[in-house]
């Protein structure tokens, strides 16, 4: 079935829509899932916290994309669940490494309790995403976005683990640049 | 800049990155090479198989060159079989699912979400329908205009209540093949049958919990009433604390476990009945609140484990298996409960020294040597007996750890 259709159904209040969206999307976002928590059972959680969200959001929410959407969710509905968990088991972990990685990027002076304005730092990351060669871009948004590991990205890509670990270093490199020279930091 | 504002940020990128990127495929060229060498390989090693099978004899094979022979085959099979699953797949879902090939990651777990399966992802084709369970092929069960979702949760028979009615399930297994069951439905004994109700398939003596997904308590009160919680919660809970603290070289996590928080005072003290439920708490990043304490207890009527975090933004998610909700009840609540329970409990403390440096792991009783310094403590105390135990973990660069445990007496306060 078409998103629209999905969406349409969604604003009928018909959970015909919870079904569909599980059949469609149902193993995309046990996979974010997955990738960020690692286990089974809370993966299949995520899922059902995430339709449960969509059908309390929608309407008066109308997704541009549904896939996005409903992968946004169940990332963000993973995290919390992660950090959650994580207050008891800290370290280890692909979230930590990635995002270790990507914290790596912002520089001291922004480490202090500096009041970060995330709207413009996502203007600013769509910004260099869209100037990025396509491969480039997608080993990025799958790191930091779907928290695959360089293992998964590499056989996703077909590329090998030390180039996939030299992109994503360089990509980094660069969008330090970038954000310096978006005057990011000041 | 605190990491959760960097996902935050990274997670609003646009729309067509995050589908393009679950979509991206390896090159064709990069295939068609892969191919083509692994064929390569397999005709140089067919070739040199009949040259060596006419020039030697069977057993002559075997003994010179069999182990070779199986060793680069097996390990090629595996490089093609893999792509090949990959270039097949239907489902852009692939591409965000882990997909080892030797099972060295989730394959085998994430496989048993199966109840309406799309075809072509080779994760979902590990696990054969026959050896799914019950509620994982036909997990979706409509009753009274709502859709209740079974999962692997079994209930107690002490716990089922009054037959509702027999239904008729039906499910596709991964070859698009329509499966169809009975089941029975059945009252749990202390839960509402609006919230979730017990399963019974034909094939499986077993009672499932299945929550109806559509359930929207728009207060705490609606949702103590459904669950009974004032029956329903244990006379006695506990909770979790982890705090981290700032230390010279290397932070301090404090993990405090606190235990006879009574039911009374739960309900009294945190869980308001006017309290309003936060559908969008997720959406509106509510993630990026930080966790102040953790409630939890088996609750064995309820059909599953019960977590209750609380927030500092003063709201609080109930997580009772598949249900998971967030109400708003204030910061003084959540402030006042806390500091309640931070007087009242008993406590254990747990210290762990971990460590900042982003390059390299946290070395907490790792014995990991490669940072060179990975000395870690830990240190225990019962505040009801006063006693101490710190533990520590040393090991040099290049030699194992040893452990040294000293008990000691102490009063150390944590607010």
């Amino acid at each position: 079935m078409e998103d629209a259709r999905i969406t349409e159904l969604f604003f009928e209040r018909n959970e015909q829509a919870l079904r569909e969206t599980r059949a469609k999307y149902g193993k995309y976002c046990t996979g974010i899932a997955f990738n960020i928590l690692k286990t089974q059972e809370d993966a299949e959680e995520v899922l059902s916290d995430t339709l449960l969200n969509a059908w309390n959001a929608i309407p008066p929410a109308r997704p541009n994309s549904l896939k996005a959407y409903i992968g946004r969710v169940a990332r963000n509905l993973a995290f919390n669940k992660y950090q959650s968990r994580s207050a008891k088991m800290r370290g280890g972990g692909e979230v930590t490494l990635a995002l270790d990685e990507l914290c790596a990027v912002f520089s001291d002076r922004n480490s202090v309790e500096k009041q970060c304005d995330t709207n413009r730092l996502t203007e600013l990351l769509n910004r260099f995403l869209g100037e990025l060669p396509s491969d480039t871009r997608t080993v990025f948004v799958k790191r930091y976005w779907y928290m695959q590991s360089v293992k998964e990205i590499s056989r996703n890509m077909g590329f090998s683990e030390s180039k996939t670990k030299m992109l994503l270093l360089r990509t980094r490199e660069k969008l330090k640049d970038f954000l310096e020279q978006e005057d990011y930091y000041l | 800049m605190k990491k959760e504002e960097i996902f935050e940020a990274m997670g609003n990128i646009d729309d067509e990155f995050i589908e393009d990127a679950a979509a991206a495929r390896p090159h064709k060229s990069k295939l068609i090479l892969k191919y083509c060498a692994a064929a390569a390989c397999f005709l140089i090693i067919a070739a040199g198989s009949i040259v060596l099978w006419q020039g030697f004899g069977k057993n002559a094979f075997k003994q010179k060159n069999e182990g070779d022979t199986e060793n680069t085959t097996i390990a090629d099979n595996d490089d093609i079989e893999y792509i090949a699953k990959e270039e097949n797949a239907t489902d852009n879902s692939s591409t965000t699912i882990t997909t080892a090939p030797n099972g060295t990651s989730s394959s085998n777990t994430i496989n048993t979400i199966t109840t309406a399966p799309n075809g072509g992802n080779s994760m979902c084709q590990a696990v054969p329908w026959e050896r799914l369970i019950a509620p994982l092929k036909f997990g979706a069960i409509p009753l009274n205009g709502a859709t209740y979702y079974a999962y692997s949760l079994s209930v107690d028979s002490k716990y089922i209540g009054d037959f509702i009615t027999d239904v008729t399930l039906n499910a596709k297994d991964e070859k698009g093949v329509t499966h169809t069951t009975a089941a029975k439905l059945y009252k749990m004994k202390n839960i509402s049958s609006d919230f979730a109700v017990a399963v019974e398939y034909a094939d499986e003596k077993i009672y499932y919990k299945a929550t109806n997904t559509g359930f929207n308590a728009k207060t705490l009160g609606e949702l103590i009433n459904a669950l009974d919680l004032t029956e329903n919660l244990p006379s006695l809970l506990q909770a979790n604390e982890t705090v981290i603290k700032s230390g010279k070289g290397a932070d301090i996590q404090v993990d405090t476990e606190y235990s006879g928080i009574k039911r009374e005072v739960i309900l009294e003290k945190l869980l308001d009945k006017s309290a309003k439920s936060v559908p969008d708490y997720v959406e509106k990043g509510g993630y990026s609140a930080n966790l102040v304490i953790e409630l939890y207890f088996k609750a064995e009527a309820l059909g599953s484990d019960m977590q209750i975090y609380l927030f500092d933004n003063g709201h609080i998610n109930i997580n009772l298996a598949y249900y998971n909700v967030y109400f708003y009840v204030g910061k003084d609540k959540v402030n006042d409960f806390t500091g309640y329970v931070r007087r009242t409990a008993k406590k254990t403390v747990t210290e762990h020294k971990i460590n900042t440096d982003t390059s390299t792991p946290p070395v907490v009783n790792s014995g990991n040597t490669a940072s060179g310094s990975t000395a870690s403590y830990t240190v225990q105390y019962n505040v009801e007996t006063g006693e101490t135990t710190r533990t520590e973990v040393t090991s040099s660069s290049g030699g194992a750890g040893a452990d040294t445990t000293a008990s000691y007496a102490g009063n150390r306060q944590y607010n």
